[in-house]
C-alpha cells in the first residue's frame, strides 16, 4: 500500500495535506487528505494499515464552511489548467473559470486576478479591495490565501471576500450625519449672526442713519427704542439718549424760532420808533414856534408862518417816505428761485443805472467784469436785482464827485461771488463794523433799511455779505451766493 | 430875563436846524447854524459863542468827535449835546468829554430854552450885565496881577 500510494505525507500519519488526485473517471480534483494508521493490538511497532481519506475541494466543500452573511469563499484551482509542473503552473495565465465559490462559478472572477496572481506567484497572502462594478458599493474586501502542498507548490488559492456595501452604507450614513450636523451648524451660525445683527448692528446702523439725518437738519429724527423692563443694554441707553437729544434739539429750535420772532418784532418796532422820532423833533419845534410867534407883528408872523409851513410839509413828506419804506420792507416777498445766470442780473442793473449815472453832473463810469465761465444761480431774480440796485445806489451816493463803479462776478467753488466796488471816500473800520447794524445810516435822509433789505435778500438765499474798505480807498461790497440753494439748506 | 446869547447849532438835518434857530430867535437869542462837525469847529474857533448845541449822530465826524476837537482847540464855550438815539453810554461819554448837558430828541421848546438859560447861568455865575462886566474886567485884571 505505501508503494501503491507513494505519498510522502503518509509517513507522518496525522498530517493533513493538499493533493491533486486523479479520479477514476480520468478527471482530476483537488482534495484535502489525512492519513491515519491502524495498529494491530499485538503489534506496537510498525502500523500495518494506513487509512488515507480526503475531501474533494469543490463547491459543496465551500458551501459547508461556516460563513458570515455577505461573505464569499472562493477557491481558485491552480492545477486544473493543464497537466503542467508546479513551476509551470505558476507561470500559467490566470483562468477565471478556475475560480469557484460556495455559490458556484464566480461571475466577476476576472476582478480577483489582481489578488490571486500575487498569491499564486509569491505564495504569500495578499489582500485588497476589489471593485466588481463601477459602483462603490459593489466592492469587496478580499484576501487571497495560497494553499500549498507539502512541497510548497501553490495548488489552490482560497479567497475570502466580504462585501463592503454594508461598510459603505455605514460610511454614507456617517457622512450624511456629518453633513447634517455641518449644515445645522452653519444654519445656527447664520441665525446667530442675524440675531447679533438685529440686536447690535441694526440699532447702530439706525443710529448712524438718524445722526446723518440730524446733521442734514431733520431734527425730529427718532430711533426705535426697545421696550424692555429688565436689563439695560448699551444700545438701548444710546437710543434713549439719542431720542432725548433730538427731542431737546427740536424744542430748543422751537424756542429759538419764537425768541427770534420776538426779537425781530422788537427790532422792527425800535427801528420804526427811531425813524419816526427824527422828523418828529422839527415838527414839534415848528408848531411851538408858530404858537409863540402869534405875539409878533403881522409881517414877522407871516415870515415865520411861511417858513414853518414849508418845514411842516417837508417833514410830513419825509414821514410818508419812511412809512412807505417800512411798508415795502414788511412786504418783502418769499424768494421764488429760478435758474438764472449771474451775468444777466448784473447786466440788467448796469443798464438801469448807467443812464442815471450819466445824467448827474458828476460823471460815474460803470465797469463790468464778468467771468467767461457760466455762473448759474438758483435765486429769485427780482429780489437779487433789488439787492444789487440798493448797493449800486449806495455806491453812487458815495461818489458825489464822480468816479468808477465796478460790478464783477466770478465763480468761486460752488459759490458765485458778486462784487460792487466804488471809488468814493471809503469807510473807516468803525463804520464798516457798524454798517450792518440796524438803522445805521450815514445819509441825511436814509432810513438804514437799504442794507437791511440787501442783507435780508442775501440771507434768504443762504449767502453772505461783507464789506471791504479803507478811508479814501473806496468801498467794495462782496456778496457770495451758493449756486444752488437746496444744496446748502 | 437873562441876556441874549449867541448860540451855534450843529445838526445834519436842515429842517431841525431851521426850526431850532427859529425857536432861539423867537426867544431873542442869536443863532448860527451849521450842518457838519468840521465847519462847526471852524466857526467855534473863529467866533465867540455863548453856547454850542450839537447833535451826536452825524455822518463823518459825529458830535462826540466834535466835542473832543473843541476841547483840543481850547474852545471855552459850553457844549450841550442832543440825540434821538440817546443811551446811557453815549451820555456818559459826552459828559466825560466835557459836555454840559445831554438832551434827548424830541424835546419841547420850553425845555430847550430852560436848558440854554441854565447853561448861561452856569457859565456866567456872577451874572452881571455885560456892560458892567466890561467895565470891571480891567480892575479885576489889575487886582489879580
Amino acid at each position: 500500500m505505501p508503494l501503491a500510494y507513494p505519498e510522502p505525507a503518509t509517513a507522518q500519519f496525522t498530517a493533513t495535506f493538499l493533493k491533486r488526485e486523479e479520479l477514476p473517471d480520468g478527471s482530476a480534483a483537488l482534495g484535502l487528505f489525512a492519513v491515519r494508521a491502524v495498529r494491530r493490538s499485538d503489534s506496537a511497532a510498525e502500523p500495518s494499515v494506513r487509512l488515507v481519506g480526503g475531501m474533494r475541494l469543490d463547491q459543496s466543500f465551500l458551501a459547508d464552511l461556516p460563513v458570515a452573511p455577505g461573505m464569499m469563499i472562493g477557491l481558485y484551482n491552480n492545477t486544473n489548467t493543464s497537466q503542467l509542473s508546479a513551476f509551470q503552473q505558476l507561470l500559467a495565465p490566470f483562468d477565471p473559470a478556475q475560480l469557484i465559490s460556495q455559490f458556484g462559478p464566480v461571475t466577476n472572477a476576472v476582478s480577483y486576478q489582481s489578488l490571486i496572481d500575487p498569491a499564486r506567484k509569491t505564495g504569500q497572502t495578499s489582500s485588497g479591495i476589489i471593485y466588481l462594478t463601477s459602483r462603490r458599493e459593489d466592492s469587496v474586501n478580499a484576501t487571497a490565501i495560497p494553499l500549498k502542498n507539502n512541497e510548497g507548490a501553490v495548488l489552490a488559492v482560497l479567497t475570502v471576500a466580504i462585501s463592503r456595501s454594508g461598510m459603505i452604507e455605514a460610511q454614507q450614513h456617517i457622512r450624511a450625519i456629518a453633513y447634517g450636523v455641518a449644515a445645522g451648524g452653519i444654519l445656527l451660525a447664520i441665525l446667530a449672526s442675524l440675531w447679533i445683527a438685529a440686536r447690535v448692528s441694526r440699532p447702530i446702523e439706525q443710529l448712524a442713519r438718524a445722526a446723518d439725518e440730524v446733521s442734514q437738519g431733520n431734527w425730529e429724527t427718532r430711533v426705535p427704542e426697545r421696550k424692555r423692563k429688565r436689563g439695560r443694554d448699551e444700545i438701548d441707553v444710546l437710543a434713549r439718549g439719542f431720542n432725548h437729544m433730538t427731542g431737546q434739539l427740536a424744542s430748543q429750535r422751537e424756542r429759538l424760532v419764537q425768541s427770534e420772532r420776538v426779537a425781530a418784532w422788537r427790532e422792527l418796532a425800535r427801528r420804526l420808533a427811531h425813524e419816526l422820532k427824527n422828523p418828529l423833533f422839527p415838527l414839534q419845534l415848528t408848531v411851538e414856534n408858530l404858537v409863540r410867534s402869534r405875539a409878533l407883528s403881522e409881517a414877522e408872523f407871516e415870515e415865520v408862518f411861511r417858513e414853518s409851513t414849508q418845514t411842516l410839509s417837508m417833514e410830513i413828506a419825509n414821514l410818508k417816505t419812511i412809512i412807505g419804506r417800512f411798508s415795502d420792507f414788511s412786504k418783502m416777498p418769499k424768494p421764488q428761485p429760478e435758474m438764472i445766470d449771474a451775468k444777466d442780473v448784473i447786466e440788467r442793473v448796469r443798464s438801469l443805472y448807467e443812464a442815471a449815472g450819466d445824467k448827474n453832473e458828476a460823471k460815474i463810469c460803470f465797469e463790468v467784469e464778468l467771468s467767461a465761465d457760466p455762473m448759474p444761480l438758483n435765486v429769485d431774480p427780482e429780489l437779487l436785482h433789488r439787492a444789487l440796485s440798493n448797493l449800486v445806489l449806495n455806491a453812487m451816493d458815495a461818489m458825489p464827485e464822480g468816479g468808477t463803479l465796478t460790478l464783477s462776478a466770478k465763480p468761486k467753488g460752488d459759490q458765485i461771488e458778486i462784487r460792487i466796488a466804488d471809488t468814493g471816500a471809503g469807510l473807516t473800520p468803525e463804520e464798516c463794523e457798524r454798517l450792518f447794524t440796524p438803522y445805521y445810516t450815514t445819509k441825511q435822509h436814509g432810513t438804514g433799511l437799504g442794507l437791511a433789505i440787501v442783507q435780508s435778500v442775501v440771507a434768504d438765499h443762504a449767502g453772505t455779505i461783507a464789506v471791504e474798505s479803507r478811508l479814501g480807498g473806496g468801498a467794495v461790497f462782496v456778496i457770495t451766493l451758493p449756486k444752488n440753494i437746496s444744496n446748502s439748506r | 430875563m437873562t441876556a441874549k446869547a449867541k448860540i451855534l447849532i450843529v445838526d445834519d438835518e436842515a429842517n431841525t436846524l431851521a426850526s431850532l434857530s427859529r425857536a432861539f430867535r423867537l426867544a431873542g437869542h442869536e443863532a448860527v447854524v451849521c450842518d457838519n462837525a468840521a465847519r462847526a469847529l471852524e466857526l467855534a474857533r473863529t467866533q465867540p459863542f455863548d453856547l454850542i448845541l450839537s447833535d451826536v449822530v452825524m455822518p463823518r465826524r459825529d458830535g462826540l468827535a466834535l466835542l473832543e476837537d473843541l476841547k483840543n482847540a481850547d474852545v471855552a464855550a459850553p457844549v450841550v449835546m442832543m440825540s434821538g438815539q440817546a443811551h446811557i453810554e453815549m451820555a456818559v461819554k459826552a459828559t466825560r468829554l466835557g459836555a454840559l448837558d445831554f438832551l434827548e430828541k424830541p424835546l419841547s421848546t420850553e425845555k430847550l430854552l430852560v436848558t440854554v438859560e441854565n447853561a448861561l447861568k452856569l457859565t456866567r455865575p456872577a451874572s452881571p450885565p455885560r456892560s458892567m462886566c466890561a467895565l470891571l474886567s480891567p480892575r479885576i485884571a489889575t487886582s489879580s496881577s
